[in-house]
């Protein structure tokens, strides 16, 4: 009923005029990801079984090159998403002070009326330097960072979002598996 | 302290938090850029591989508030007032009772923000000042209006 305190409290209007400081407006970028996540995924996925089935791909197939990995999971590029590049510290799950902006942005978008009650997904990849299981674990820290932040500082409630790390078992550019291009982080829509 | 020294200074306070709270709030994209910009060095230097999440960034420039220059603590006060009093008000306003809806929206079916949108339609004259503060702080007018 808080609405009812704030919105009754006619009285407290105060008694001199006021020139409102008006800072910067806010910029456009999030209503684009916004759009993007309004369509909601069929996937029939959970965090979890996307977790084990990443696990268990790289153990059953230890020979598997990274040049033409088939992809873990083909359904996941048909939903509804947004994908942006995140940077971080070298082996690190620590946020780049140049990729704040877009974080924020998320969370601008997460906020925004129309996906209030929504749930999201997190869905972290590496490029394929490296070990598989490392890049599947360095991957999963990386998408819990970025569901930490948006949860604090910018107060998305934690139910909403679930982290999942992929590694490189889903490159984006399986022909040039250490293309940068892999590296990104694909938010999806999961429904109510 | 004589006594007209003392009410010009509650009245300069009284001025600079009315200020303060009829200011708007910053999307959380721009505040922390801000952030970001302002403490690019110090970042660097005092809070290396601290990760943004759990509120961890602001606690290592707070712990070394000491060392960080004087643009950067300004920022950050600024900043993580902004991104809190944005949260607060995107929270608390969700909860709306069900006679303003009854009084405003008459007719309008809930869901996806349907309500949110009309009460923000609502003319700012008629739900008050600090029902119609708070709506500011959402962020969301501005964000309509760009839209």
């Amino acid at each position: 009923m808080k609405f009812y305190h704030i919105c009754s409290a006619l009285a407290v209007a105060s008694s001199f005029a006021l020139t409102a400081v008006v800072v910067a407006q806010t910029r456009l970028d999030s209503a684009e990801i916004t759009n993007s996540l309004q369509g909601i995924s069929q996937l029939g996925l959970t965090a979890a079984s996307m977790r084990q089935a990443a696990l268990e791909n790289i153990r059953n197939n230890p020979g598997q090159t990274a040049v033409g990995r088939p992809l873990l999971f083909p359904q996941l590029e048909d939903q509804a998403q947004f994908t942006v590049e995140i940077d971080f510290d070298f082996n690190s799950a620590a946020i780049r002070p140049q990729s704040y902006r877009a974080v924020g942005s998320i969370a601008d978008a997460l906020h925004n009326p129309i996906l209030l009650g929504y749930k999201f997904l997190v869905v972290g990849h590496t490029d394929a330097v490296g070990g598989r299981e490392y890049n599947l674990e360095l991957s999963q820290r990386r998408a819990e960072a970025i569901r930490e932040a948006l949860v604090n500082p910018f107060g998305v409630d934690a139910s909403r979002l679930e982290a999942v790390g992929l590694g490189e078992e889903q490159l984006r550019d399986p022909l040039h598996p250490d293309a940068p291009v892999n590296r990104r982080v694909q938010l999806i829509n999961v429904g109510r | 302290m004589n006594r007209s020294r003392r009410f010009f200074l509650a009245l300069s306070f009284l001025f600079a938090g009315a200020v303060t709270a009829a200011a708007q709030t910053l999307s959380y994209a721009d505040a922390i850029e801000r952030l970001a910009a302002a403490c690019r060095a110090d970042l660097d230097r005092h809070c290396k591989g601290v990760e943004l999440g759990g509120g961890r960034i602001k606690e290592c420039l707070d712990a070394n508030q000491g060392a960080i220059s004087a643009r950067c603590q300004q920022t950050r006060d600024y900043v993580y007032d902004s991104i809190a009093r944005r949260v607060a008000a995107q929270r608390n306003i969700v909860q709306i009772r069900s006679s303003d809806i009854a009084t405003y929206c008459q007719g309008v079916a809930p869901g996806d923000a349907n309500i949110l949108n009309c009460m923000m339609a609502v003319a700012p004259s008629a739900i008050g000042q600090a029902c119609n503060q708070t709506l500011t702080d959402t962020g969301w007018r501005t964000e309509r209006a760009q839209q």
